[in-house]
């Protein structure tokens, strides 16, 4: 059958259920009470409807047509055959009495459906090939109490006629409806057995059906026996039955079709606690009353219970609440257990921040539950690594605030959703302090970057000024230089002797500025260091005032590294020279995996400190800017060794 | 003298030329870059080429580029790179050739050393810079130069700046004979047999500087 044929079928189906309760609470009025067949009928079209929202999502799902099979069932031979023999008897209608008997029957077959519906949940298959035989067993049961009560003369109490005129002497009506009523005993216990059995073998979201399934039982359990043992004696009682069916199945459509939105183990947690409190409530106002009652007039014993029950509301439901947590949801009890130790743990210094995210997948049993920290619009993981946090399926984001702030933000699986609001918000501390954390790496990552950024603009900066030295202000001194010549030679000594002193005086002076623009663009960037660091620092080393010995320069390296390690090595050489009074200094280098390993030692004074004086301290920076280090070794005596560490992947 | 004057910068390049006909000599042709100056030389087979090492378009080593070219095709032909500061790496494999020489811009001041240097040069001689002979000296203070004395080392750098003995005698304010003496040391503590010829030893001691470049 296609989708749409399923969906107009159950569709069609609710409109007959609808009909024919609608048909049977209007036949009632006006010779009975209302009030049950309208309790029956609401039960009846919600069983049709919760059955028709599982077709409407799922096709194929068995659940749903059988719940919707067998609140046709009943609509039609429980309510409608009820109210049509009601109405009947007293307008004379034909066939009354026998529709009573067919309805006050339909149990039988009726009850078949709860069988089903317990071994057939809620994947709609049988546990195993052998539960296949518990509904025979039903059947078999229905066979014979089918007739062992509706041929019974016992029925006749139950017809509004007082009489059943089916009652056949010849049928063992009564050994019949014996064995039969025992048959399907055993078939509904075995039912409920498939359940249990189920449920020890469940696990994940099977598990979390169950227990709406297996708490709305509960409930019919509590309250059914209830009913009937005050069925005469406190007649209001009678609608108990009514208000309970319509639970199971709606049970079961939430489970089927909306289990992931709700926390089936809070659902329970609530309902038990609720109704232990109730219970312990109204026991103690009823021993209240009773006890204050035998002294004084009985308004003020009840107002006595009152105050009493008032009073100890909050104290005993927190109590309660606690012991069923424990019992009930273990899984929530544990998981902030985790958290809590693990904020302690925190507290005393024995845990990182950073390790919350493990804690939390501890916590919630959940390997893949992932934290994000919002700082500005991007998103970063725990370790301050920007990331992309988006829905999955299955899965969904949860967001932590603190104050006005989002802070976190925690994809974990759906079902999860109640317990991780709860594990964060034990876990806050934590949570605040990692995302604290998270922004400061950030920020000085930041700081690391625009540091790299500065230092590699300023030696751009360095190699421009240097070029245009070079190719402008020198060029142009030297044409000055050789048009003062080429006057002195168009002179031709015709011009006194003064003249062409002073001319050879300017081309002198203009020499001396050329070589003044050499030494200072070489002071920038030496022009050398495009040939790479070894002739930069040979010829560093020639221009030294001290002897300097340059060791093992590796090949060639990216242009920012050699630029650095030239002027550390520059840095380096001078504060040798100045604050050292040293008389040799060695540049070695060596290559260490992805390091480029530069080592400066001078025979000096030693004690260099880089809080005194920005000249160390602007290494360190070089050195930091290109993600390196610098270590500064220098006892007093003993010469200074600085040694810088620059990666160069 | 024929010269071709190959200069990027305007103002420099006349000043050049002008130099160089002032001295009554003959300026065959002069470039803004290196474009066409193979086909110029063959055109005007001068004697000398003076080249600026930095043009268009990389203003890194363009004129030891050209110079490599032309040298390749006429070992004869003199060619005289200038430059703002030394850049020793772009030209250690030109230095030992006959007829080639490197200096800075502004020894043109001196314009009779210069033109004398661009004559040696134009006549298969060498004229290197003193500070390209002190960086190139400076580059091997770890090998056998490291054995030479301060003053052989003076005499080692007037030597690759292609200055007879005699030269050198009066620059350092020495005797013929002392200086025969330091010659004669260096070449021994260098291992390089001596020869009569001038040119030979300077040619020497720049191409062992090359070799243990």
């Amino acid at each position: 059958m296609s989708h749409a044929a399923a969906r107009s079928l159950v569709a069609a189906v609710v409109v007959v259920v609808v009909a024919l309760e609608v048909a049977a609470v209007a036949l009632v009025a006006g010779v009975a009470p209302i009030g049950q067949p309208v309790l029956y009928a609401v039960s009846a079209v919600v069983q049709a409807v919760a059955g028709a929202t599982i077709v409407w999502n799922y096709p194929r799902h068995r659940i749903g047509w059988l719940l919707v099979a067998f609140a046709l069932f009943g609509a039609l031979f429980a309510d409608a055959a009820l109210s049509y023999g009601s109405r009947g008897y007293v307008e004379g209608w034909p066939g009354a009495t026998q529709a009573e008997v067919v309805s006050l029957t339909s149990w039988v077959v009726a009850g078949l459906g709860l069988d089903l519906l317990f071994l057939l949940f809620p994947d709609g298959r049988y546990l195993s090939r052998g539960w296949r035989w518990v509904p025979v067993v039903w059947f078999l049961g229905a066979v014979l109490a089918v007739p062992g009560w509706a041929l019974n003369p016992r029925l006749g109490k139950s017809l509004t006629g007082g009489v059943n005129p089916l009652a056949a002497d010849a049928f063992p009506v009564e050994p019949a409806f014996a064995v039969g009523t025992v048959l399907i005993c055993c078939s509904l216990v075995a039912s409920v057995v498939a359940v249990l059995v189920r449920f020890r073998g469940s696990r994940g979201v099977e598990r979390s059906q169950l227990k709406w399934v297996m708490l709305a039982g509960a409930l019919l359990v509590v309250v059914l026996p209830i009913s009937a043992a005050l069925w005469t004696a406190w007649p209001p009682i009678q609608y108990g039955p009514a208000l309970a069916l319509p639970l199971l199945p709606l049970a079961v459509c939430v489970a089927i079709v909306r289990q992931h939105l709700y926390d089936i183990d809070l659902v329970i947690s609530r309902t038990v606690a609720y109704g232990a409190l109730t219970g312990v409530l109204s026991a103690t106002y009823a021993a209240v009353v009773l006890a204050v009652g035998a002294f004084v007039s009985s308004p003020v014993a009840a107002a006595t219970g009152a105050l009493v029950v008032a009073v100890a509301f909050w104290p005993i439901r927190t109590r309660i609440q606690d012991a069923v947590d424990r019992r009930f949801r273990r899984a929530r009890h544990e998981s902030r257990q985790v958290v809590a130790e693990f904020v302690e743990r925190l507290r005393r210094g024995d845990a990182a921040a950073e390790t919350v995210e493990d804690a939390l997948r501890t916590a919630v049993h959940d390997e893949a539950l992932t934290l994000g920290f919002r700082s500005g619009a991007a998103t970063y993981d725990v370790r301050g690594r920007p990331q992309q946090l988006e829905p999955v399926p299955g899965r969904r984001i949860t967001s932590i605030d603190a104050g006005q702030q989002v802070i976190t933000l925690v994809r974990h699986r759906d079902a999860d959703a109640q317990l991780v609001g709860e594990v964060a918000d034990a876990g806050r501390l934590a949570l605040e302090i990692a995302s604290l954390q998270v922004e400061l790496r950030r920020r000085l990552e930041e700081l690391d970057t625009s540091r790299s950024r500065i230092v590699a603009v300023a030696d751009e900066e360095r190699r421009r000024l240097a070029r245009d030295l070079h190719d402008g202000a020198q060029q142009r001194l030297v044409s000055i230089g050789l048009d003062l010549r080429h006057a002195q030679h168009a002179l031709n000594g015709s011009a006194p002797a003064e003249v062409d002193r002073t001319l050879d005086g300017a081309v002198a002076e203009l020499g001396n500025a050329i070589d003044d623009l050499r030494e200072l663009a070489a002071g920038l960037r030496p022009a050398s260091l495009d040939q790479g660091l070894g002739s930069a620092l040979r010829e560093l080393a020639a221009r030294s005032p001290i002897p300097v010995e340059v060791r093992d320069v590796p090949d060639r390296f990216p242009r920012e590294l050699e630029a650095a390690a030239y002027f550390i090595a520059c840095e380096g050489l001078t504060n040798a020279v100045k604050h050292a009074s040293a008389d040799r200094v060695v540049l070695r280098f060596a290559r260490e995996q992805d390091h480029l390993i530069l080592a400066i030692s001078d025979d000096g004074s030693g004690g260099a400190d880089a809080r005194r004086g920005s000249g160390l301290l602007g290494l360190i920076d070089r050195a930091r800017a290109h993600g390196g280090s610098l270590t500064i070794d220098s006892a007093h005596g003993t010469g200074t060794q600085l040694t810088a560490r620059l990666p160069c992947e | 003298m024929r010269v071709i004057v190959v200069e990027d910068q305007a103002l420099l390049r006349d000043g050049l030329v002008r130099l160089f006909t002032d001295k009554n000599h003959d300026v065959v042709g002069s470039l803004g870059d290196t474009n066409g100056l193979v086909e110029l030389v063959t055109a005007t087979e001068p004697d000398l080429v003076v080249l600026d090492l930095r043009m268009p378009p990389t203003f890194t080593d363009e004129g030891a580029t050209a110079a490599r070219t032309l040298k390749a095709d006429r070992p004869q032909l003199g060619v005289l790179l200038l430059s703002q500061h030394v850049d020793r790496s772009s030209v250690v494999d030109l230095v030992a050739k006959p007829g080639f020489g490197y200096l800075l811009k502004d020894r043109v001041f001196e314009v009779d050393e210069f033109i004398d240097a661009a004559q040696r040069v134009a006549g298969g001689g060498s004229a290197l810079d003193p500070k390209v002979v002190s960086a190139l000296i400076a580059a091997h203070d770890e090998g056998p130069l490291a054995r030479l004395s301060a003053r052989e080392r003076d005499v080692l750098s007037l030597m690759a700046e292609g200055l007879t003995n005699n030269g050198i005698a009066s620059r350092l304010f020495l005797s013929a004979r002392t200086v025969e003496a330091h010659v004669a040391n260096l070449m021994t503590k260098l291992d390089i047999t001596d020869s009569d010829e001038r040119h030979r030893r300077v040619l020497a001691v720049l191409s062992y500087l090359r070799a243990t470049h």
